[in-house]
């Protein structure tokens, strides 16, 4: 749901015919306008007598009109800039009394051309909008503008949510809103849940969309019974490029260098064709001579055929180097309206290489309180080569005045193709080792929504809205290959018969979301008691496969191979015999799973104000969830599944409260219980090793989803324009939260998840945004924004785990004491440009809970400054140059434990040079 | 049991005559009294292992003679192990015969011993009567009536088969007429008890996953109770010949002894967690069961990435199991490991393992006497590894077995490959805060060192007398990295000072040849120490007389005189029964 609200302009209006001329007490009509895509009262809107010009009105900031009139029948006009003009029939006046006539405006800048073309500082105006809209909303949430975004040097989603207060990003695409993890998370993109691409995360990760495609993003703090349940945190609203107000054709490029990667030695491999682009030409598929369904083992297929499966693997093990290019990007946005459609459409490509060189070390208990290092690898090295492209179609057509039909369409891919190298001293084997790994990640993403709007008048003047959306991700990782050495006593490296060494590894995952939803809103106005009802039912169904092979090349008479030939010779058809190397299916029985979800959510609400200073959500949705897991061993005929089930039916109460302590004040509370479910593979009573590697991770079949009970206040003022200063303070209280454990095997650990008995969050949050002008006059160039948070959360970890876990009393991992946003503006519109100075701390937060007396592992606080700086070429702004210095400082990122770093890299520091040029 | 407890003169006679052999005539007359022992090394084997009654049994064997110039008597026979009658091959007469045919009456064919390569060496059809049967080729002495060398090979004839699968949740008996196939994970639990007969073959299924295995939970018991001549055999499906480590998975033991996980319990690798994968509890008297003559081979399937079965674990077993004559063969990972528990063992062989030979950690404290490991050029890392506790090396109980007897053979001056320890691969490795008692020892020929340490941990044991050493007979190891054979080259340099007796209790460390008879002849070795050998030197510690310990076993090693390997134990190498 888009929350761009323009009714600024108000439109021309048609006279009503009077039915009457006899002059008799008059009567009045009065009721509430409302936009349809978010339930807001519409002010500003011109309500007038059909064929009476002269009986007219505006309604007011609540959304509010009154007309006094002679009692008849009359027909009135609604016209509201943004939404589609609207008529309320036979309205009868009676004398002395109110007749109600509120309506539900339909949102209509879609398919619409705009007459009135007005050029504000884009900016400030979108700045300006996000507050305005702020002031209105009645629950706590936090946005980025498309504006915004696109200013900032982010390139995606999850980056330009960084901006957000109380928003931290952990790995590249995880948003941590206030300190809870992705597991209280939830992404809609254009009102729709979407699927994950990743087989063990339950949403998806934000890095897959890139700016260009995304017109805003908002994070929704606190809850109305609209939106699904299984959230807590916050929830990410993403909307794709909005329907232009005039016809566009806009391309952008971008051209960058990282001061750690371009112009220097940069490892890749021999891959396929289209790598550049992104996709794979069919290279790293499985041979086609390996059978699909069935698993490879010795008895079913005889030693010449195994011979024959090792040599249809390509021999290519080795990476190559090559001189790091510099990035680039490109993107076209196009739109424009045809009538009564409107259509815009984006495409936008990118291509980068990043080096990332980490050091990387593993703690041990060595017992008596010593902690020491384990194992080291002080050079750990990925290369990285990133290919996004990505697509928006939208569509819309307006049928008539009372109803509106759209498509919205979205497709998002990116494949990283990685090259890992490491070396160092292992403390597991107890010896040197080194690694090395080639790797195909592919993500995509696609899209599909239609979705309706119509006007019910003889309902209430109901909206009717509609959406149907099906979205499938998919995540392909083909023919990872690895090779450990370790030295001889000669010296020599030589190839290791790891478990891990000689590996191809090849894992798919589908998941799938089919997503109807309707929702029907009815205004009413009662005098001092106006609003709107919203009833709503939504059906999520969701279901994801995953599926791997997994194959090693194991040595069988190790004295008829050399070991220390290159991996490309070792692995030659001459070593690959059934007494030299022989291929071994390593798939595990765990390595496939189906699961399916499916959650039928109803809700009924009413949005009240009271007494023009009070305004009231509250409501009840009734979510019913059905979660199955299954576990099979496909390659296995007559394998018994595991399953796993949850079956939950939710009330989940809501109250939201706004009251206007003055036209520029206002004060708001919040209170909301909602849930967290399980992920799939968390139910799964199978261990997995993350296939990114790490730890051996097992799931547990008896977990119960987590119900939270969420306290929000927030207290605001506007000092006109865009200016804000805003004060909130939240508490959030989880019942059976889920979370890591740590579990003893045989010689190590292995992760698990357990219903902790209870957790607690809570915090304070500070937002500001100022003009400089007041200041100094010298400063008036200048806008100040800033945004704090500190929150404090803590586990109570169950007594059964005291004996394993090392902290018992813990935070949420991944929240940060203190997260920090600074940006200082400089606009300049006489000089055309405009400057962004950015700063982003991020406090010290656990990273990792430690176990067995070593303590946990912390990531150290970091901060990240940015500067963008942009130019028009041409006076009407249509050609501008855009300089942006990413990661100035080159920020250390550091993780420790128990004193000792742990784990550090640098990124490097990013300089792109970004043209845009609107041909119309 | 051939105990062939004679003299030193007589040794010494036979000895002699090898030597010196000339004519027929002379050699008789040299080597009269006794023939003791030849440098031949010889296996036998069928081209299965398991036979329906007439189907045909093609007995292959390898005789390499090493430069044995004495003529021998060659006599073969099928030996059925239930009843104990003979049949003499190559021709199935139940009348003694040499394998030229020969009966006692018309004599036996003295013949000088010739290289003969996995030939022919009688063909049959399976008999009739059901159970274990053994293929026997004898090497016999002049007169044609005393052995001197034996080689044995067990096959059994079954009328069925039966796949085992799930849960073993009643008493239940695996009989010796019938074959077992084992697909996936089978528990032995709710107090059932399994017995197998001896002579019964168990064989895993290949290509599931789990992998197959055979899980004696806390709360079941297995009675594997084999004897010398009929062992029981769990072993892989595959054809011989195309038999690899990891074929299935393995033998596990879990009980209710205590470990030093701070809550007492684990879960096995590679299970989730329930009861049946839980190990630990309180009960160090706890009873898993008896395995006796058992042979567990190519075991050590991926469970999951990293984590490989072994071949028999004992996760906290107590001291009431009973663990003898036990042999690993071709495992990918361990041979024989324990997490935590009080259990003790005998007679334990561990062959051409992957990865270690002898493997504790979790606070085990069990006994071990009569063990020797050997490693072949194509497999194995460490022959002891003992770990405290790899998250917490200080953690209590600690680890401390008591191992007496005890041979370790690397491969030594080669660069053993598959060692994927790299340069961590040594005799005895002691790391994360484990202790113990080593006694007797001879370690030999192992890549890097014969004793590594490693830790604070586990130095500090040596402080505290908790980890000791008292004879340990060194010879021939970190050759591959050139160390010299004295002290100095035997050890890592944290090892030394308790080895030089600088720090802790280390008694009676010698460098010296054990000499033992035939180490590297892998599908026929010989531990035994020959003539002259320093293991009966004063360098041992006499085991104590406390129930467990044998206090006899007086040298240094596994083996005196007696191979008590022989007959139940079986070291051919793969490659070496593979035909074509």
């Amino acid at each position: 749901m888009s929350l761009r609200l323009t009714w600024l302009v108000v439109l021309a209006a048609w006279l009503a015919i009077p039915t009457c001329s006899q002059q008799v007490a008059p009567g009045t009509v009065a009721g509430v306008l409302y936009d349809s895509r978010n339930g807001r009262p519409v002010p500003g809107a011109v309500v007038e007598v059909l064929g009476r010009p002269e009986l007219r009105t505006t309604s007011d900031e609540e959304g509010v009109f009154r007309l006094d009139l002679p009692p008849g029948v009359y027909a009135l006009a609604v016209v509201a800039q943004g939404f589609h003009p609207a008529q309320l029939e036979g309205i009868q006046v009676r004398s002395g009394e109110v007749t109600e006539a509120s309506k539900v405006l339909s949102f209509a800048g879609e398919a619409t051309q705009v007459e009135v073309v007005e050029r504000i500082s884009t900016g400030a105006a979108t700045a300006e909008t996000i507050v305005a809209e702020r002031r209105l909303l009645p629950n706590i949430s936090d946005g980025v503008s498309a504006e915004e975004i696109s200013r900032s040097v982010a390139s995606d989603a999850a980056a330009a949510l960084t901006r957000v207060t109380g928003v931290s990003l952990v790995g590249s695409g995880y948003v941590y809103v206030r300190g809870l993890g992705e597991r209280y998370s939830a992404t809609l993109l254009n009102n729709a849940l979407i699927p994950t691409t990743e087989p063990e995360r339950r949403v998806v990760p934000l890095d897959l969309f890139p700016v260009e495609l995304i017109d805003r993003i908002q994070v929704l703090k606190s809850y109305t019974p609209d939106l699904p349940g299984e959230f807590s945190g916050g929830l990410v609203r993403m909307h794709t490029v909005e329907f232009p107000a005039q016809r566009i054709l806009r391309i952008s490029t971008s051209h960058g260098l990282n001061s750690r990667t371009t112009r220097r030695p940069f490892l890749t491999y021999p891959g396929g064709r289209h790598d550049f682009f992104g996709f794979d030409d069919g290279t790293r598929r499985l041979p086609v001579t390996i059978p699909a369904r069935d698993r490879l083992f010795p008895g079913r297929f005889s030693e010449a055929q195994f011979e024959q499966f090792g040599e249809a693997f390509a021999r290519n093990w080795e990476p190559v180097s090559i001189t790091a290019r510099p990035q680039q990007g490109y993107t076209l946005v196009a739109g424009d309206s045809f009538g009564r459609l409107g259509l815009v459409g984006a495409l936008t490509f990118s291509n980068k290489l990043q080096r990332s060189r980490e050091l990387q070390r593993y703690l041990v208990n060595a017992g008596k309180g010593e902690v020491r290092i384990h194992t080291e690898y002080p050079d750990f090295t990925a290369d990285t080569e990133s290919a996004r492209l990505g697509g928006v179609l939208n569509a819309a057509f307006r049928l008539n005045s009372t109803g509106k039909l759209a498509y919205r369409g979205m497709f998002t891919r990116d494949a990283d193709k990685e090259t890992r190298v490491f070396a160092g001293y292992n403390g597991g084997v107890d010896t040197w080792i080194q690694s090395t790994r080639l790797r195909w990640v592919e993500r995509g993403l696609r899209s599909n929504a239609v979705e309706g709007e119509h006007a019910v008048a003889r309902f209430y003047n109901s909206l009717l809205r509609w959406q149907f959306t099906w979205s499938d991700s998919h995540r392909e990782e083909p023919d990872m290959r690895e090779v450990f050495r370790t030295p001889r006593s000669d010296g020599k490296l030589a190839f290791s018969a790891m478990p891990q060494s000689g590996l191809r590894f090849f894992n798919r995952l589908d998941d799938h979301i089919r997503e109807p939803r309707v929702e029907l809103s009815t205004p009413f106005y009662r005098g001092r008691v106006s609003g709107l009802l919203l009833f709503g039912y939504r059906l999520t169904l969701r279901d994801r496969q995953f599926e791997a092979r997994r194959f090693r090349f194991v040595p069988v008479r190790t004295a008829t191979l050399d070991f220390t030939q290159t991996s490309n010779e070792l692995f030659s058809p001459a070593n690959i015999r059934p007494d030299g190397f022989v291929l071994r299916e390593v798939t595990r029985g765990t390595d496939t799973y189906d699961a399916t979800m499916r959650v039928h959510g109803g809700f009924a609400m009413a949005d009240l104000t009271l007494a023009s200073r009070w305004r009231l959500i509250a409501g009840l949705r009734l979510e019913d969830a059905a979660v199955d897991v299954k576990t099979i061993d496909p390659l296995v005929p007559g394998a018994v599944p595991a399953v796993a089930r949850l079956r939950n039916r939710d009330p989940l109460p809501t109250a939201n409260l706004a009251y206007s302590l003055s036209p520029r004040q206002s004060l708001r509370f919040g209170v909301s219980r909602t849930v967290t479910r399980p992920d799939f593979r968390e139910l799964s009573p199978f261990d997995f090793t993350n296939v990114l590697g790490g730890f051996n991770v097992v799931g547990n079949p008896n977990l119960i989803r987590t119900t939270v009970d969420n306290y929000d206040a927030r207290w605001e003022i506007f000092l006109g324009g865009d200016q804000l200063l805003a004060a909130g303070f939240f508490y959030k209280n989880f019942k059976n939260p889920i979370e890591v454990t740590i579990q003893a095997t045989t010689s190590d650990l292995r992760q698990t998840f357990l219903n902790a008995h209870s957790a607690r969050n809570r915090g304070l949050e500070v937002e500001a945004r100022r003009r400089l002008a007041s200041v100094h006059p010298r400063l008036a160039d200048f806008v100040l924004v800033g945004n704090l948070t500190l929150s404090d959360s803590r586990v109570q970890i169950p007594p059964s785990q005291r004996a394993v876990l090392t902290s018992l009393d813990r935070p949420l991992i991944g929240q940060s004491r203190w997260l920090g946003n600074l940006l200082v503006e400089w606009l300049k519109p006489a000089w055309r440009s405009s400057g962004r100075f950015y700063l982003n701390y991020t406090s010290r937060r656990l990273s990792d809970v430690g176990a067995m007396g070593l303590p946990d592992i912390y990531q150290e606080g970091f901060a990240q400054v940015d500067f963008v700086y942009e130019f028009h070429l041409r006076e009407d702004g249509r050609w501008s140059v855009r300089l942006a210095a990413e990661n100035l400082g080159d920020t250390h990122y550091r993780w420790t434990q128990a004193g000792i770093l742990q784990r550090s890299y640098r990124l490097g520091r990013t300089f792109t040079v970004g043209t845009r040029y609107s041909i119309f | 049991m051939k105990r062939r407890s004679y003299i030193v003169c007589t040794m010494l006679l036979g000895g002699l005559a090898m030597a010196s052999a000339v004519d027929d005539a002379a050699l008789r007359q040299v080597s009269s009294p006794h023939q003791l022992e030849t440098s031949a090394a010889m296996w036998v084997w069928t081209d299965k292992y398991v036979y329906r009654p007439g189907e045909t049994v093609t007995v292959r064997w390898t005789l390499k003679p090493f430069d044995d110039p004495l003529p021998y008597t060659i006599v073969a026979y099928r030996q059925n192990n239930q009843t104990g009658s003979r049949t003499y091959l190559p021709g199935s007469s139940s009348e003694p015969q040499d394998i030229s045919g020969n009966s006692l009456e018309s004599g036996f064919r003295m013949r000088y011993l010739e290289n003969v390569e996995k030939a022919v060496l009688a063909e049959f059809p399976a008999p009739e009567q059901l159970g274990m049967h053994t293929v026997v080729v004898q090497l016999r002495d002049f007169t044609g009536s005393r052995v001197v060398k034996a080689a044995y090979f067990k096959f059994g004839v079954v009328d069925g088969e039966v796949t085992v699968s799930g849960a073993i949740e009643s008493d239940t008996t695996w009989v010796n007429t019938k074959l077992y196939r084992i697909s996936g994970l089978v528990f032995v639990r709710n107090g059932a008890t399994l017995t197998i007969e001896p002579g019964t073959f168990v064989m895993g299924n290949p290509g599931s996953q789990p992998p197959s295995a055979l899980v004696i939970t806390r709360s079941g018991r297995i009675v594997a109770n084999g004897t010398r001549s009929r062992p029981i055999i769990m072993t892989s499906s595959q054809p011989f010949g195309q038999r690899k480590p990891g074929d299935w998975g393995g033998l596990i033991l879990l009980g209710r002894a205590t470990n030093n996980w701070p809550e007492g319990e684990g879960v096995i690798e590679g299970l989730p967690d329930s009861p049946d994968a839980r190990y630990g509890g309180k009960d160090d008297a706890h009873d898993c069961g008896t395995l006796r003559y058992v042979r567990v081979e190519f075991a050590g399937a991926e469970f999951q990435p990293n984590n490989e079965v072994n071949g028999i674990t004992w996760g906290s077993c107590g001291t009431k199991t009973v663990s003898e004559y036990l042999q690993v063969h071709y495992g990918f990972d361990d041979a024989f490991e324990w997490f935590g528990g009080t259990n003790n063992a005998k007679y334990l062989v561990a062959t051409y393992a992957r990865d270690d030979y002898f493997d504790g950690q979790i606070g085990w404290r069990g006994k071990v006497q009569h063990a020797v490991a050997v490693v072949n050029e194509d497999n194995g890392n460490r022959g002891i590894e003992m770990d405290n506790n790899e998250t917490n090396h200080a953690l209590v109980p600690l680890t401390k077995p008591q191992f007496y007897n005890v041979t370790l053979v690397g491969v030594g001056d080669r660069f053993t490959q598959s060692a994927d320890e790299g340069t961590g691969v040594a005799g005895i490795f002691l790391r994360r805060g484990a202790a113990g008692v080593y006694n007797n020892f001879v370690i030999y020929n192992w890549i890097t060192a014969g004793v590594d340490l490693r830790d604070t941990r586990t130095l500090e044991n040596l402080d505290s007398g908790e980890l000791a050493m008292d004879g340990i007979l060194l010879w021939s190891n970190g050759k591959a990295a050139n160390r010299p054979l004295s002290l100095e080259g035997q050890a890592t340099a944290a090892a030394l000072p308790f080895l030089k007796g600088e720090r802790g209790r280390a008694r009676n460390i010698l460098v010296a040849d054990p000499m033992l008879r035939r180490p590297f002849v892998y599908s026929d070795p010989d531990f035994r120490p020959r003539l002259g050998s320093p293991v009966f030197r004063a360098n041992w510690v006499q085991p104590p007389d406390d129930g467990f310990f044998d206090q006899w076993a007086v040298w240094n090693g596994a083996f005196g005189d007696v191979n008590w390997t022989e007959e139940w134990a079986c070291f051919i190498q793969e490659q070496d029964l593979r035909v074509q």
